[in-house]
């Protein structure tokens, strides 16, 4: 019996206790070994936050010969899903953006995009260039609010309410993806489009309003949610 | 034993029986005997494995569904054909480094593996190695792509780990019935416990749950979204979604007391159950999330209630 309750002391110690704590507060204390520390953060993670925003990473290539920017489907790229309507590079984008080792991250990337394209499509052209962008959709607007359907994760690449917003564009030349030296942000539309009232309930007080979150550079004021820790 | 700690070891009950509960008793520096061993057999005394045999099977199972689902995508996610993350992008991101990829029979080897090993600790063949297998695997799935890892994965590999570490099930000589120390039972029920109220704190204070009345309403638009989410975001009043935040905060607090409560364990697993299934219901592929969690309840019946309620199907069957 005194081995038994040496175990529950050392497991409470070890497990219970830390795991309690991590998901409290988001992190361990103390700095432990990267692999344990990872371990703990299970809960108390995801969906803390209110949405006001919801982002949505975009991949496209021009292909030899053509002016205009083809939009990926995600999907085929990268078949295996993340949680909710995107896949893992989906993740790998998000998770990667506003970090300073993002741009390399996309330039690697630009060069596997590039391969990958022509090993599925070998008829349609060489990739001569990949970009990548996202796109910020504001929640409580008709889009989000009242959806016809499930999130679609193709949408328009140049829908009005949600202009493209251009991240990184790569040239690839031989295997070797060079930066396209200053990006040029896709001029968004004019157009205003009607935004559905906010209902009393959820008008804020403008002082509590959340501020931007720092772990992205996407959105330009509003924060978008890209929680896939569940 | 004392056969009123055995299989359940109500918490209410055994406090009552200590005079904690009671307002005249201030329990003694040193406890009397009897409720020292009380705790003691609460804790990690022996007990009928039913339950956590229950739980087992259905926590395995879930773990198959799981790797199913990875699986069906193994060039992308265990081989050099997806685009994985480095050493030194991941260590930068906070992440531990990656394990190796496999090859294509390392992935045959690997899914062989967690396949035989699951059946067998579904079928109680080999627990102990079944379980290490299964550990293995877990921590392997879970650090070779920290991209396509969740909670869910450590939640496998914390399980796994504890179950390998605890001690295994005897054979009760008279009734013929497996035992087990509840030793085990008792840290994954801590477990499930202090998952929702950690997470019910964090939304508290760390999060916006009590600033906003719209976190579930925008949380649900977004790219978790489901049919039927869009359906119900069409259909339901604003202030639906308002109720429905508060319940599930007020759910995630009160869970210590909902799940260590006798009386109160029935409201709990109506309303934990039900919060899992609308998660699954509303939120593409959180179904794997929530048949994990879902599996934690069956540690919260007792032994007499499953027979009871294998009796009872039997009988209307006939």
């Amino acid at each position: 019996m005194n081995s038994r309750l040496s175990l529950l002391l050392i497991l409470l110690v070890v497990w219970l206790v830390p795991f309690f704590y991590a998901g409290l507060m988001g992190q361990l204390p103390v700095g432990i070994y990267p692999r344990l520390s990872h371990q703990y953060t299970a809960a108390g993670l995801f969906f803390l936050k209110r949405s006001e925003a919801w982002s949505q990473m975009l991949i496209q290539v021009q292909r030899n010969g053509m002016v205009e920017w083809k939009m990926l489907d995600t999907s085929e790229l990268s078949p295996m899903g993340a949680f909710g309507y995107r896949q893992r590079l989906d993740r790998i984008l998000q998770e990667t953006n506003g970090k300073s080792l993002a741009e390399a991250v996309r330039q690697r990337l630009a060069v596997w995009v590039a391969e990958r394209v022509k090993q599925l499509h070998p008829d349609q052209g060489a990739v001569v260039s990949v970009r990548f962008g996202a796109k910020v959709w504001q929640a409580n607007t008709p889009e989000l609010a009242q959806p016809a359907g499930h999130w679609v994760p193709d949408l328009p690449a140049d829908s009005p309410t949600t202009p493209f917003i251009l991240l990184s564009s790569f040239a690839i030349n031989q295997g070797m993806a060079q930066p396209i030296a200053k990006p040029v942000h896709v001029k968004p539309s004019t157009t205003k489009q009607p935004v559905s009232p906010i209902p009393p309930v959820f008008r804020r007080n403008p002082s509590s309003a959340p501020k931007p979150n720092s772990s992205t550079s996407v959105p330009s004021g509003v924060t978008p949610n890209h929680q896939f820790k569940t | 034993m004392s056969s009123n700690t055995e299989c359940d070891g109500d918490v209410v009950r055994l406090t009552e029986e200590a005079g904690i509960l009671t307002t005249d008793t201030i329990l003694p520096l040193e406890a009397s005997p009897r409720v020292t061993s009380n705790w003691v057999e609460f804790l990690v005394g022996d007990t009928d494995a039913l339950p956590l045999r229950v739980f087992e099977i259905l926590f395995t199972s879930s773990y198959l569904l799981w790797m199913g689902r990875c699986v069906m995508t193994w060039q992308e996610w265990l081989t050099g054909s997806g685009f994985h993350l480095t050493d030194t992008e991941l260590t930068a991101m906070g992440y531990p480094a990656p394990f190796e990829l496999l090859s294509g029979w390392g992935v045959l080897w690997l899914a062989a593996g967690i396949g035989f090993a699951g059946l067998a600790h579904i079928r109680n063949w080999g627990r102990r190695l079944a379980l290490l297998a299964l550990f293995a695997s877990a921590v392997y799935v879970q650090g070779v792509d920290l991209m396509a890892a969740f909670s869910l994965n450590k939640l496998y590999v914390a399980i796994y780990g504890i179950l390998l570490i605890t001690p295994g099930f005897s054979r009760d000589a008279g009734t013929g019935r497996l035992r087990v120390s509840a030793l085990a039972v008792r840290v994954i029920q801590a477990t499930l416990i202090l998952q929702y109220f950690a997470s019910g704190l964090a939304k508290t204070f760390r999060g916006d749950w009590l600033k906003y009345s719209d976190v579930l309403y925008t949380q649900v638009q977004g790219v978790y979204r489901t049919d039927a989410a869009a359906w119900l975001l069409r259909v339901l009043p604003v202030s639906s979604w308002t109720g429905m935040q508060w319940m599930t905060l007020l759910f995630e607090l009160e869970a210590p007391v909902l799940l260590c409560v006798r009386k109160l364990r029935f409201i709990a697993l109506l309303i934990g159950i039900s919060l899992h299934v609308m998660n699954a219901l509303l939120m593409k592929d959180l179904i794997f999330f929530s048949a994990q969690m879902c599996t934690f309840y069956a540690l919260f019946i007792t032994a007499e209630e499953y027979r009871w309620a294998w009796g009872s199907l039997k009988r209307l069957v006939g």
